[in-house]
């Protein structure tokens, strides 16, 4: 059974300012920059916009979905790039979920009666990842570096076999299933009966609001430009793909990645990878006042969820969605906006379907009835990682920060960001407008 | 037992003895010189371990008293007495019987390197900077570091190090075998302690470095002179001949490769009189003087946050010295594009260093980190100084504080600061332009700011001789020629405002006007304008007048500036120039009243 609401109120986080860079698919203009630069320059512009806070800030805590070898530490070096030795950082890899850790991290801190001003970033670059040797050829290097005696390491030489010098290329598949993501998306097609006019359609509506979003100018304040080394004169201020207005012809005539046949799931409707990052300045209620900045969101709560990798494994919004209301003693009705993470078309409408379905709530959410449709006029208003691209940690944070402006511009009271990631987890972030009544 | 205002030493139980120079360490000081002849005469009777050479001040050994050399020392045999002084003094300490350290923890210029040099072993760290920058003032090392240098770190080594008057860090030094040990500063005392104990494994030994073997090019005679001949090659190349101690410099080291001690240290000697005795030395002496009479008041430690509005080159050039000072930065222009440029500048100057070793490669991104590009200038609010630099005149604010202020000619990295009015408390701005690397210059008077006035002069004579029928490339040779940094022509298309002829030059009739003509022209129109401002704003500095023409408009460095030019000519020649001007190009070029009577008077304008 769902857990029902919390006995009292407890103290929310509240969102002060945030940025982001501008979301880039991998090598392209940022194909120079690593995760350090691509945080440090996105930092630093929140940093000079609010010089006073961000000296005063408590952490950072920074989401990266694919580990660097080269900056395990992502958040602490790209503070003391800036100057902000104080602060303590510290980096989380969670997949797609990266982001939302740390944001979720700062509300912990805040229940725990932490107060001060906090930092929550996330950053990605797809155009920089870790590629290793085998393990053959590492375990070759530490004994190598171990032997003692010439003989010992020239006997370990030529014992040595060649082919284990070839670098291994990032794991894309899920460890446990074997499967890519969309090939996933592609059980989950099967699963659902949704079909690929379905998928392409929702893929359309996704991409012509997001360049509505655009074209208003919605992300002019949050999207931050960089001057990406090593050249430094070009100027990257727009989402990649924003630049190439997709087409249902072209969405139609685009060739399937998993089954080039039969499959559904393609380039168009679904997420690719890309680099960005992105950094928010949190606070607790009481310092938020103090702070001379507008509260711009107060994360009130959230919820994890894990289930088996099998073919629901993209569907984690579903029950993460119904416990956040259940926890809260919300209906689906009440909620304003809904950001539900775009890994794939597929994988939004079958959360749409599974909330809507009576057997769905009843079998897998053990509830009474189905928790109603989310409509489409609340669902990602300003489009999402189908068009702007997905990079992992980054997410997260661009999806909080694009609630929080559509909740004060549309004048809502609450909104659910809602994600899953690698491992069949996901996570619903509850976020209520403090200028709604 | 001591001599406690100049040097002092003190011997410890066990048996080392410590001799500290007093800062500041002046060697034209004869109380000095007779306190060290002292000291070392009684050191030498003693029966020590070891002596360890330090200063006083922790921060430098020795000062920079090249200028003051060349100003006092008004005759050559005054100049060769001195130097012969020192290298008895050198040599003396050389000779000492036991092991001597010299602990060199801050800067070592002048005559404490000469002495470091004299010893046995030294010790520096990583901070400390080295160099003979005896060559920026138009003479030489004179107390048998001409004779030392080329045997400790090799001839091609100290050619480089003593004709260009760069300077080293310590670890550069050490690498070079210049400094035998490079420490961190709280081990230098310890390491000290260390060597003077282990005196009898490592008395005298040599410095690491890469001394001349008998293969090597500099270790025969062919090759020596082979280095000898293309060094004075490259020093006319550079030089066009304008830099006789350049010459003096490389007689002095490769008379000294070949011969005994006392005839290198006698060469040596001669060769530092002459020098001190030219022109060129008068007039780059001047400068240095000049430039150290800047106020640089005020200053205090700790990191700025320098906002720079309006993305030029000029921005890029203050962003860059401000982060090589620790500082942070911030660009906004309303052109993205302006700021990447901006950027690239910063990037590209750091990459050379880098290039040149000055720099490791993983310092770039933590440069380039500190230089934040903003999207509007909110921020800009909380910065400790502002410069709008998208304008002519540039501005800068400190503390509430705005002043105009002029950039100087690219390389130079001065700029002129204008009060108006002259009253007003600039202390904070010269401070932080000071520490942001932009020392300032200004004349302290009320009235637009003297260069761009100047450089208005120099432009429109130019293009006037160009309507005489002068070809602008002649005019731009001669200039060069006599030692002008650029000439007007090419200095305007550096600018980005080339000149374009209204006429073909090529088939007009050229006058026949030689090179020294120009050049005279030139010098009349600059001193005649140069009175005029001065007769205006009697209070302007002089000194600061000729820095102003050197650093802003590339007056030749080695006159000193117009003023100590005239002096040097004398003003009734100028003046009789200007008279004769006035009669072929009218009376605006006639000399005043007040530089009449000041000719009449013969009072320099530099006593």
């Amino acid at each position: 059974m769902l857990q029902k609401t919390p006995i009292f109120s407890p103290p929310v986080a509240v969102l002060l300012a945030g940025v982001r860079s501008a979301f880039v698919k991998s090598f392209g203009v940022f194909e120079d920059c690593n995760t350090l630069e691509l945080l440090s320059r996105t930092l630093g512009v929140l940093q000079t916009e609010n010089p006073t806070l961000i000296a005063s800030v408590r952490s950072m805590g920074t989401g990266v979905g694919i580990a660097q070898t080269e900056h395990p530490n992502v958040a602490r070096e790209a503070l003391l790039l800036q100057g902000l030795s104080d602060i303590h950082g510290y980096t989380v890899h969670t997949g797609c979920l990266s982001g939302m850790q740390v944001v979720t991290d700062v509300l912990h801190q805040v229940r725990g009666g932490q107060t001060g001003l906090f930092l929550a970033s996330a950053v990605e670059c797809w155009s920089d990842v870790p590629i290793v040797y085998s393990r053959e050829a590492r375990k070759f290097i530490s004994k190598l570096s171990k032997a003692k005696s010439a003989a010992a390491k020239l006997n370990m030489i030529t014992n040595f076999n060649a082919k284990a010098w070839l670098p291994k290329a990032p794991v894309r598949e899920e460890s446990y299933t074997g499967l890519t993501l969309a090939a996933h998306a592609e059980h989950l097609a099967l699963e659902t009966g949704i079909s690929r006019v379905d998928q392409d359609g929702y893929a359309l509506v996704s991409h012509v609001r997001a360049l509505e979003a655009e074209q208003k100018g919605l992300w002019k304040e949050r999207r931050v430009p960089i001057w990406p080394s090593p050249h430094y004169t070009a100027c990257v201020q727009q989402d990649h793909r924003l630049q190439t207005p997709l087409t249902r012809e072209g969405l139609r005539n685009m060739t399937p990645l998993v089954d080039p046949e039969f499959g559904t799931i393609t380039h168009g409707n679904s997420t690719h990878p890309c680099d960005g990052a992105a950094v928010c300045l949190l606070a607790d209620p009481g310092t938020a006042l103090t702070s001379g900045l507008e509260v711009q969101a107060e994360l009130v709560d959230h919820v994890y969820c894990a289930g088996a990798p099998d073919a629901s494994f993209l569907l984690g919004a579903a029950p993460a969605i119904a416990r956040l209301l259940a926890r809260n003693d919300l209906t689906l009705s009440q909620i304003d906006l809904f950001e539900i993470h775009e890994a794939s078309a597929v994988q939004v409408l079958a959360t749409q379907q599974a909330l809507a379905s009576s057997t769905y709530c009843r079998e897998k959410l053990g509830l009474s009835e189905a928790l109603g449709e989310i409509p489409l006029e609340k669902l990602n208003v300003r489009g999402g990682a189908l068009t702007l691209g997905h990079p992992y940690g980054a997410s997260g944070l661009r999806m909080i920060m694009d609630i929080a402006d559509d909740l004060r511009r549309e004048k809502g009271k609450w909104g659910i960001v809602s994600l899953c990631g690698g491992g069949a987890m996901s996570v619903a972030l509850l976020i209520r407008n403090p200028g709604a009544p | 037992m001591t001599t406690k205002q100049y040097l002092h030493y003190e011997i410890a139980e066990d048996q080392t003895g410590t001799l500290f120079l007093h800062d500041p360490f002046d060697p034209l000081d004869l109380k000095v010189q007779s306190a060290l002849r002292k000291a070392l005469k009684e050191l030498a009777q003693k029966k020590l371990v070891g002596l360890l050479l330090c200063s006083s001040n922790p921060l430098r050994l020795g000062c920079d008293t090249r200028a003051e050399e060349v100003l006092q020392l008004t005759s050559r045999e005054r100049a060769q007495v001195y130097a012969q002084t020192w290298q008895q003094l050198t040599e003396q300490l050389h000779a000492l019987p036991y092991t001597v350290v010299c602990a060199l923890p801050g800067d070592c210029w002048g005559m404490g390197l000469e002495l470091a040099l004299a010893c046995d072993w030294r010790i520096g760290t990583p901070t400390t900077q080295v160099g003979f920058l005896e060559i920026q003032a138009g003479t030489l090392p004179k107390a048998g570091s001409l004779y030392r240098l080329p045997r400790l770190i090799g001839l091609q080594a100290a050619l480089d190090l003593l004709l260009t008057g760069r300077t080293l860090s310590g670890s550069k030094a050490h690498q070079l075998g210049l400094l035998h040990l490079c420490v961190p500063t709280p081990l230098v005392a310890s390491q000290c302690k260390i060597l003077l104990h282990r005196v009898n494994k490592y008395k005298r030994m040599p410095a690491s470095v890469a001394r001349a073997s008998a293969f090597s090019m500099e270790g025969n005679p062919l090759g020596r002179k082979l280095i000898f001949k293309k060094t004075r090659e490259l020093i006319g190349e550079k030089t066009q001949d304008r830099h006789p101690a350049a010459y003096h410099c490389l007689d002095a080291v490769a008379y000294g490769f070949e011969a005994t001690v006392p005839k290198a240290l006698e060469r040596e000697a001669e060769l530092f009189a002459a020098s001190v005795m030219t022109r060129e030395a008068q007039g780059l002496s001047h400068q240095l003087r000049s430039k150290k009479q800047l106020q640089y008041i005020g200053l205090e430690a700790g990191s700025l946050t320098v906002g720079l509005l309006g993305a030029v080159l000029q921005s890029g050039d203050v962003a860059l010295r401000a982060l090589e000072q620790g500082h942070r930065v911030l660009v906004y222009d309303e052109k993205p594009e302006a700021i990447g440029i901006v950027l690239r500048y910063v990037y590209d100057a750091l990459i050379r260093k880098v290039d040149r070793k000055e720099l490791t490669t993983h310092r770039v991104p933590q440069y380039m980190a500190r230089v934040s590009p903003c999207r509007s200038r909110v921020g800009f609010s909380a910065c400790d100084v502002v410069m709008e630099l998208g304008q002519m005149p540039a501005k800068i604010e400190v503390a509430g504080t705005t002043v105009s202020l002029y950039f100087l000619a690219a390389p130079s990295s001065f700029v002129e600061v204008c009060l108006s009015p002259s009253d007003v408390d600039a202390t904070p701005i010269f401070s932080a332009l000071h520490r942001i690397g932009k020392p300032a210059l200004s004349l302290a008077c009320e009235g637009p700011a003297f260069l761009p006035q100047i450089e208005g002069l120099f432009f429109s004579q130019a293009l006037y001789l160009t309507q005489k029928g002068i070809l602008p490339a002649f005019i731009d040779q001669a200039l060069e020629k006599a030692g002008f940094r650029m000439g007007p022509f090419r200095w305007m298309a550096h600018k980005g405002h080339p000149f374009e002829a209204e006429e073909d030059f090529a088939e007009s009739e050229a006058p026949e006007w030689k090179e020294a003509d120009v050049v005279n022209r030139f010098l009349l129109v600059l001193f005649h304008g140069t009175c005029a401002h001065i007769e205006q704003y009697p209070q302007a500095s002089l000194a600061t007048i000729d820095v102003l023409l050197v650093e802003g408009l590339g007056f030749p460095e080695v006159w000193g500036g117009i003023l100590k030019y005239a002096d040097w000519v004398g003003i009734r020649a100028l003046i009789e120039g200007l008279t004769g001007l006035a009669h072929e190009e009218g009376l605006s070029y006639a000399p005043s009243a007040w530089l009449q009577a000041r000719g009449k008077s013969g009072e320099p304008f530099f006593g």
